[in-house]
């Protein structure tokens, strides 16, 4: 996994020795670190902490408002009181919404990066400059963008479904229960996919070209080469993808956000905690808005998310480890 | 060497400190209405006006995107300097989906001194306190962070009994400028004319006038801009308030509190109805956004469509000579008054003082300013909406025509139907067009009651078991 | 892949490539094209080409989108968080790497925790709000800001690379700490600075999430926000919307465009490193 150049310099051989010298007044240097770690701690680390403490209160976004302890009445209201059909719907929107984005984004960013670093291929640099673009436009661009192609009734997509596959009366894509869910997961994996892609082709650039000559003077088939070469070398990248996009797209809510606003049977647990703590669709499983922007409230709803995250991830690392074994 | 280290960290220390005295001067500006703003240091939003050295301070008004409306405002801004020499008129729009949440969190911050609200609708009284969650704006009132304009000199302008309707706890939080109708539709004068068609007093007749212009065949019956959903759901609230007009508080408690279930033959009458009108949706009407709605209509080749009173002002514009008319929604049985269908009304544009607006005396002189009858008589005209103040003469021919469904209004259902804490989706949208067939839901009219109802149920068992 | 690839599958891959670059040109084509539509022509004939460009749609976005307020926000955004981002990384970073300050390893494994932590949204919401900082640019540009764990990681492994010697020079000559930190290490690490720098510019450029909590005036918006708010306006005029989305997205286009592998650099190793 050690894409970066690791040339080894000169300056390594000085650093063995066990009490650097200090070459620079103490002070001097501490003080320039200041104002990093002050900010790193104050608008990284504590908030992050407080979170978890904001959970168990009833705190509002609203100032002035005077707050309280209230123990586990925010997670009662959680897993108790809203509708349990709604809350399942709402987790397992979540846990789709993962599973798809990392599924579908990786699969294609595998396959294209795999054919983007095959040698015959012509335009490479070109192929790869476009998948990765999206990655740069960030989510309102890329969310205004969806809404275009989507739009009603002069959408291509909309005109698409009306004049080509002579749909009689075309779902509105993007404001439909059924429908606008795919269309941002579609959204969410566009975006990211050349973010996947580029992780994978720097993989494939580390594998030792002759590894492949040889196994092709052993008559080794094209499939075999890939899945006994290729695979295997580059399966932590395939990790780092895999965790990437779990984590990524559990958390993320910025195209949810920017498409739907967390309408329509689109909002995930990270929008519904942002919805909930600043306003806007989709804050409770129910879909219906949160008045008062009830902080307290979003951040148990982000502790959930958070102890999700953290039982997703420790599972996939474990089955990626127990697949990279078994190989 | 050692001076340019030196010479970096006065470097950084002087930038430290011009950052901060440039926030706490906005800060301080803010919170010291009265003070004069300190040097060097402006407010964050006065970008527009050249007038800071006049030392006039800004009355910011926050309003949702509506063209007239912004227009208008940013209009009057000079002759309100005129008028006030001490104030500047800034105002702020913020898209109509964002306006709760920007409310919100301004208000609070208190930087921002004239707020836009609509009706103050649900509120959360003695008999639900534990049932419903608290909209914002009873909060906002109960933390004392609006003003109270009860007392207001400049209300003597106004038909406070119209006023009062959107008043809490008998004190007026809001001044609304105008009332908007949403309780039926428009219809187009020349087909209604071509088959023979009268604007219905029932609902039986207005399924009659549904079938008749389908038997023709040349015109869409019924469209609406249903791609933006909201359009089509607020016909729900016009037929509630077409059959239980001033009933409508009560039907709302019951439903909340069990005494009704939606599948009751009262609550169903509702639904059956809601499925009679999509029955007659003009094809592809997911597909219309609520933005081309009314010029759509003003083609002239739809017989009924179904929209706000506020829109004549995009049907004139997208056909001058198109000659159209609206009626209210009509009740299963005719009232009994003899009355026709009355509409139902919504308090739009509203406007409120937050109590720590760093302006409050520049807000009220703006509250003052528009309410005098000439800049309220051009204020109501731009925006179109039925006007609280008595005697105003307006141009528009379409608002004066509407006198006659006027006669006894009622507020809006959506101001009394309330879903319980915690509710599930079909519940929290329990009169809510798109879970049925025609549009793409998956229930007909007796099978979305019945979810509602489970729905509903669910919550106020949780609530039980939470208490 | 091996270089003896059968032809057929040589075909396949041109399809599937040829296949994804229509997926990812299309939308941008259709914005393009859209763009520089007339209204009517786009009302009438939303997907034919155009045959008359109308470039003053630009204009017209610009002005009704208030752009010009907007646009010396997001240049101010980006530049102050990009070098302070940057430069309070470098400034952690090189000690770290060279061992110069006690807890090194401390330091390293407190800045990994990071990457791991939940996002502390609502709590740096209140302590914006309690601190008086709510809707002002400071209190945006010091949420914006960040020491990026990434960055701290891929300073460190740059300057390893650089000679200690030169440390040992600049002592000599009585070169200050600051001094040499600026005019020396951050320009022998060029790649490593202009990745992440360009890194946390498109960041911060499209950010959208923190201008839409953060600041609620208009004379405080960010283009993002701007254009964002914008396409509420003009829900349906898309060939205005197009011409604004593409004002904002051509700043990063261009960035892209001369800093491609600067920014792909980027996005490998601190994929690899996190």
């Amino acid at each position: 996994m050690n894409i970066q150049k690791t040339a080894a310099s000169p300056g390594r051989m000085l650093n063995q020795k066990k009490h650097p010298l200090r070459l620079f007044p103490l002070w001097i240097v501490l003080l320039c670190m200041l104002p990093g770690v002050l900010h790193y701690c104050i608008f990284r680390l504590y908030p992050s902490m407080m979170t978890a403490y904001y959970s168990f209160t009833d705190i509002s976004g609203v100032p002035g408002t005077t707050w309280k302890f209230i123990g586990l009445a925010n997670y009662k209201e959680f897993f108790i009181l809203q509708n349990p059909r709604d809350l399942k719907a709402a987790l397992l929107r979540t846990a789709a919404y993962a599973f798809f984005v990392t599924i579908i984004q990786n699969s294609i960013a595998l396959l294209l990066s795999v054919i983007v670093n095959s040698a015959f291929l012509k335009g490479r640099n070109f192929a790869r400059g476009v998948y990765f673009m999206p990655v740069i436009l960030g989510a309102a661009v890329v969310a205004t963008i969806w809404k275009a192609i989507f739009s009603t009734p002069t959408g291509p997509i909309y005109l698409f479904m009306q004049n080509v596959l002579h749909i009689a009366n075309p779902p509105a894509i993007l404001s439909s229960r059924v429908y606008a869910f795919p269309a941002v997961i579609a959204a969410q994996i566009w975006q990211n996919m050349g973010y996947s892609m580029v992780i994978f082709i720097a993989a494939l650039q580390g594998i030792d070209g002759t590894l492949y000559e040889s196994a092709s003077i052993d008559g080794a088939s094209n499939w075999k080469m890939f899945s006994k070469i290729t695979l295997p070398l580059i399966w932590s990248a395939i990790s780092i993808n895999t965790l990437l996009a779990i984590i990524g797209s559990l958390q993320s809510y910025e195209l949810i956000m920017t498409i739907t606003r967390g309408n329509f049977n689109t909002s995930t647990l990270g929008m519904m905690a942002f919805a909930t703590a600043f306003g806007g669709g989709g804050g409770t499983a129910s879909g219906a808005v949160v008045n008062g922007l009830r902080q307290g409230y979003a951040a148990a709803e982000s502790m959930v998310l958070f102890a999700g995250v953290l039982v997703v991830t420790i599972i996939s690392q474990i089955l990626m480890k127990r697949a990279e074994v078994e190989r | 060497m050692r001076k340019f280290t030196k010479f970096i960290s006065v470097l950084c220390l002087l930038a430290m400190l011009l950052t901060l005295a440039g926030c706490s001067g906005t800060t301080g500006g803010a919170a010291a209405p009265s003070g004069s703003t300190p040097a060097g240091s402006t407010p964050a939003n006065d970008a527009p006006d050249g007038d800071a050295s006049d030392g006039a301070q800004d009355v910011n008004v926050l309003t949702w995107s509506n063209e007239a409306t912004v227009l208008f405002l940013k209009g009057i801004a000079e002759d309100f300097h005129a008028a006030h020499p001490e104030y500047n008129l800034v105002v702020t729009e913020v898209p109509s989906a964002e306006i709760d949440s920007v409310i919100q969190t301004r208000i609070i911050a208190g930087d921002v001194d004239v707020v836009s609200f609509q009706t103050f609708s649900r509120p959360q009284e003695d008999w639900n306190a534990d049932s419903t969650d608290k909209p914002a704006w009873q909060d906002y009132i109960d933390q004392g962070l609006l003003t109270d304009l009860t007392d207001q000199e400049f209300l003597k302008n106004y038909n406070v009994d119209t006023l009062m309707g959107n008043a809490y706890k008998g004190k007026l939080y809001s001044l609304t400028i105008g009332t908007v109708g949403y309780g039926g539709m428009f219809y187009n004068k020349s087909i209604f004319k071509e088959l023979n068609l009268e604007v219905p007093n029932t609902w039986d007749e207005l399924m009659d006038i549904c079938e008749t212009v389908q038997k023709d065949g040349r015109y869409s019956v019924v469209s609406v801009g249903a791609g933006d959903q909201w359009p089509l759901n607020i016909f729900a609230n016009a037929i509630i308030s077409a059959n239980y007009g001033d009933g409508t508080k009560e039907f709302g408690q019951k439903l909340l509190t069990g005494e009704i279930s939606h599948t009751d033959p009262e609550v169903m009458l509702v639904y059956n109805c809601m499925e009679q009108i999509a029955g007659y949706l003009e094809e592809g009407v997911l597909g219309i956004s609520y933005s081309d709605a009314p010029g759509r209509f003003a083609l002239g080749n739809m017989a009924m469509y179904i929209d706000g009173t506020w829109s004549w002002a995009d049907i004139d514009k997208a056909g001058p000579d198109f000659e159209y008319g609206y009626f209210a929604c009509p009740p299963v049985e005719a009232r009994s008054d003899g009355l026709v269908p009355q509409d139902a009304i919504k308090y739009d544009l509203s406007f409120a003082v937050p109590t720590n607006a760093p302006n409050s005396p520049g807000a009220l002189a703006f509250l003052d300013y528009v309410s005098q009858k000439d800049v309220y008589t051009e204020f109501i005209n731009a925006i179109g909406f039925t006007p609280t103040q008595n005697d105003i003469q307006m141009e528009n021919a379409f608002l004066n025509s509407m006198a006659n469904i006027l006669q006894k209004p009622t507020v809006n259902s959506e101001m009394f139907i309330y879903g319980p804490k915690g509710v599930g989706e079909y519940g929290a949208n329990q009169f809510t067009f798109f879970y049925l067939k025609p549009l793409g839901g998956e229930f007909d009219a007796q099978g979305f009651a019945q979810m509602v109802e489970e729905d509903f149920d669910a919550a106020r068992k949780a609530l039980g078991s939470m208490n | 892949m091996g270089k003896n690839v059968s032809p057929p599958i040589k075909v396949l891959c041109y399809i599937l490539i040829v296949f994804f670059l229509f997926i990812y040109l299309f939308p941008l084509f259709y914005i393009v094209n859209t763009s520089l539509k007339s209204s009517q022509d786009y009302l009438l004939y939303p997907t034919s080409l155009t045959t008359s460009p109308q470039f003053s749609n630009f204009v017209t976005a610009w002005k009704k989108a208030n752009f010009g307020t907007y646009v010396w926000n997001s240049v101010l955004y980006t530049l102050v968080c990009t070098l302070a981002s940057l430069f309070m990384s470098a400034a952690i970073a090189f000690p770290i790497s060279r061992k110069y300050v006690p807890a090194s390893r401390f330091l390293h494994f407190l800045f990994l925790c990071g990457l791991f932590l939940p996002s502390g949204m609502i709590p740096t919401f209140q302590l914006i709000l309690g601190s008086g900082l709510y809707n002002t640019k400071i209190g945006y540009m010091l949420v914006m800001t960040g020491v990026n764990a990434t960055s701290v990681f891929f300073f460190t492994g740059y300057f390893r690379d650089i000679p200690k010697d030169l440390d040992e020079a600049a002592t000599i000559d009585g070169c200050g700490y600051l001094r040499y930190l600026v005019q020396m290490v951050i320009p022998l690490s060029k790649p490593a600075i202009i990745s992440m720098g360009m890194l946390t510019m498109i960041g911060v450029w499209n950010d959208i999430v923190s201008s839409t909590i953060y600041l609620t005036s208009e004379s405080n918006y960010n283009i993002t926000r701007g254009m964002f708010v914008f396409q509420g306006q003009y829900s349906n005029d898309w060939t205005l919307t197009a011409a604004a989305l593409l004002i904002v997205a051509a700043p990063l286009i261009l960035v892209y465009l001369f800093g491609q592998k600067y920014i792909i650099d980027g996005v490998m190793t601190s994929a690899v490193k996190g």
